[in-house]
């Protein structure tokens, strides 16, 4: 029990008599004691945190719960033990005094010596608790925080991994036409694709290690992509961008690696199947309500008739490329913390029949930078 | 001198296959391209070929779809694909023939010699058989397993094998009639067919069906006791992972 002796007590008193009895009891008891008659006289000291601050309710600057309650704003929130006395037995006053964390209630008059001694041990003891739970508390959210940012990291990383990821089948197609050119001597045609093709592996390569890339950026590496389909394909097909008027394309800002994938489907998909006739594909860009929509408009054999061709098709990569699609569609959106971005797929008819296919990229470029 | 014709619905794919197999297969003659799993049956009907190199990727019907036209196709078939690891599987476990594409020359010719000595041996029908009673709606659900012995292919049920043992560059088929199978291929070359057959890598050394795991004993690694009575043992680094896969915590 030697533990509590020697800390000390502020007292709050301004009936010197009153005070001179406590004082005495706490003496005998071992505690140092500090005496002031006003509550703003605690603020007023050069704060030596106390261990105790036993007061008198009813003071000259101040009166019942009032003083209680400017003294709890007044001493530190831990690690202090405020204990109330007063001359009159109010037990609303009382419940009201614990409330406010204050931890006892004494009648002036009615405790002894020990009786003291036992409060203040116990209420010591009651705030050192406190002040533990606290400390543990407060670990607690700092590794829930933790964990949340080790979440996020881990979903930035996934979708870094992703933006770095070409289709394997785009890359192995695009191989075998190289080999092709190779095999029928073409040198121009073999030199001018092994070009394009290095490009694009550089763009994805430094555009992946970045979380936002310029507009200027994107297109060129939709044109390089789109270049290497149109030679795999024998140029069956053409492109064109249509960007809104006044665009800025150095401050436009945009995830890398979101418009490829969607492109990639409409070529493989929606203009592969094409027999006989040119396909015709359209990237346009506008600001609508605050974000970007990018659309993909093609002249193609539709949703449909591709759906049905695929279902055709073996195994599950097609589905597969679909997914990751979704998938970096919802780890941006976990990544900056919204739902605003969307991708929106119709089928376009004309005179009743399947015409093609648009896909409208919504980007909120607002809570990007 | 072998005919071949060649399937595949990129124009660049066919032209250059083509093209290697007349500059490098000189047993082989490129009589023919198509385009479409259609426009190769009127290939074949008219050309009657010996080899046929069929993609599996192709819009329309897939490659497949050609095989299940012939019940029993007198040509061998060399599969191509650019990537579709779930179709490859399928054609391993059928111990069939495949090239990825872009085609390494090497393999075509390795490829191509195979194919003709196996033309001889007759038993593709019953390899075809296996690929075409897995194919499922949309995906593959395996029944039998064709494994190359020292004798030719033989074919065997899955739910029929206990466990699969590496022994350097063979391994050994456990069955459950206490028959052992040696083949001639390490254990890393079923390692991916098989686990979707339900067998599991539990230890360095061993596969195991885990339809026939009847219990599993705690120890460092512990093992598993199979439904032939056999004991095998887990590794400790993988110990999680089984517990897991057998539902113990």
């Amino acid at each position: 029990m030697d533990e509590i002796e020697g800390l000390s007590v502020l007292i709050l008193e301004d009936s010197e008599g009153d005070f001179l009895i406590l004082k005495q009891m706490l003496i005998e008891n071992g505690f140092n004691t500090k005496h002031i008659r006003w509550v703003r006289s605690i603020a007023e000291l050069s704060y030596n945190q106390e261990a105790f601050v036993l007061c008198d309710l009813n003071v000259e600057d101040s009166q019942g719960i009032t003083t209680l309650q400017g003294v709890m704003r007044l001493v530190p929130k831990l690690g202090t033990s405020v204990i109330a006395f007063t001359g009159e037995d109010d037990e609303g006053i009382a419940q009201e005094a614990i409330h406010l964390g204050v931890q006892d209630y004494l009648i002036k008059g009615s405790f002894s010596k020990a009786f003291l001694r036992k409060t203040l041990l116990f209420a010591h003891e009651r705030t050192k608790l406190l002040q533990d739970l606290y400390h543990q508390e407060g670990k607690t959210k700092a590794a829930e925080h933790n964990l949340k940012e080790e979440a996020m990291r881990g979903k930035r990383f996934q979708l870094q991994l992703l933006s770095s990821q070409l289709n394997p089948h785009f890359i192995f197609n695009a191989m075998s036409s190289i080999q092709h050119s190779v095999l029928l001597n073409n040198v121009e045609d073999t030199l001018a694709f092994i070009s394009k093709f290095s490009s694009l592996m550089r763009q994805v390569l430094e555009n992946s290690r970045k979380e936002l890339i310029t507009w200027s950026d994107e297109e060129l590496f939709l044109t390089t992509y789109l270049d290497i389909e149109r030679f795999r394909f024998e140029n069956s097909f053409d492109y064109r961008f249509d960007i809104e008027e006044g665009l800025d394309a150095e401050s436009l800002h945009i995830p890398p690696m979101m418009i490829q994938p969607y492109l990639e489907n409409t070529v493989v998909h929606g203009l592969g199947n094409l027999k006989g006739r040119q396909g015709e594909v359209v990237i346009s860009l506008r600001h609508e309500n605050g974000h970007v929509v990018v659309t993909i408009m093609d002249n193609g054999v539709g949703r449909g008739k591709a759906i049905a061709l695929r279902s055709l098709r073996v195994g599950s990569h097609v589905s597969r490329a679909m997914h990751i699609n979704e998938q970096r569609v919802s780890l941006l959106n976990a990544v900056y913390q919204t739902d605003l971005f969307k991708v929106e797929v119709t089928d376009l008819m004309q005179d009743g029949k399947p015409s093609g296919t648009r896909v409208d990229l919504i980007i909120p470029i607002s809570i990007l930078s | 001198m072998i005919k071949a014709i060649v399937v595949d619905d990129e124009v660049k794919n066919r032209e250059g296959l083509s093209k290697m197999i007349s500059q490098f297969c000189h047993d082989v003659d490129a009589v023919g391209e198509a385009e479409s799993v259609d426009a190769a049956i009127e290939l074949i009907d008219e050309h009657n070929p010996e080899l046929v190199f069929l993609d599996i990727e192709m819009p329309e019907k897939n490659g497949f779809a050609l095989l299940e036209h012939y019940d029993e196709p007198e040509f061998q078939v060399i599969f191509t694909t650019a990537h579709a690891e779930y179709a490859i599987k399928a054609i391993k476990l059928a111990a069939l023939d495949y090239l990825l594409k872009p085609v390494n020359l090497n393999e075509l010719k390795v490829a191509v010699e195979k194919a003709i000595r196996e033309a001889a041996n007759n038993d593709q029908d019953e390899r075809l058989s296996i690929l075409k009673e897995s194919r499922g709606q949309g995906d593959f659900k395996f029944q039998r397993i064709a494994l190359p012995t020292s004798e030719g292919v033989e074919f065997y049920t899955i739910s029929d094998i206990l466990r699969c043992e590496a022994d350097r560059a063979y391994c050994r088929f456990h069955m459950s009639n206490k028959q052992a199978i040696i083949v001639s291929k390490p254990l890393s070359d079923f390692e991916d067919m098989l686990q979707e057959c339900n067998f599991m890598r539990i230890h360095k050394s061993n596969m195991v069906n885990m339809s026939h795991v009847r219990k599993y004993v705690k120890g460092r690694g512990g093992y598993v006791v199979l439904t032939d009575g056999s004991h095998v043992d887990v590794s400790v680094r993988r110990k999680d992972e089984v517990m897991k896969a057998l539902g113990i915590n």
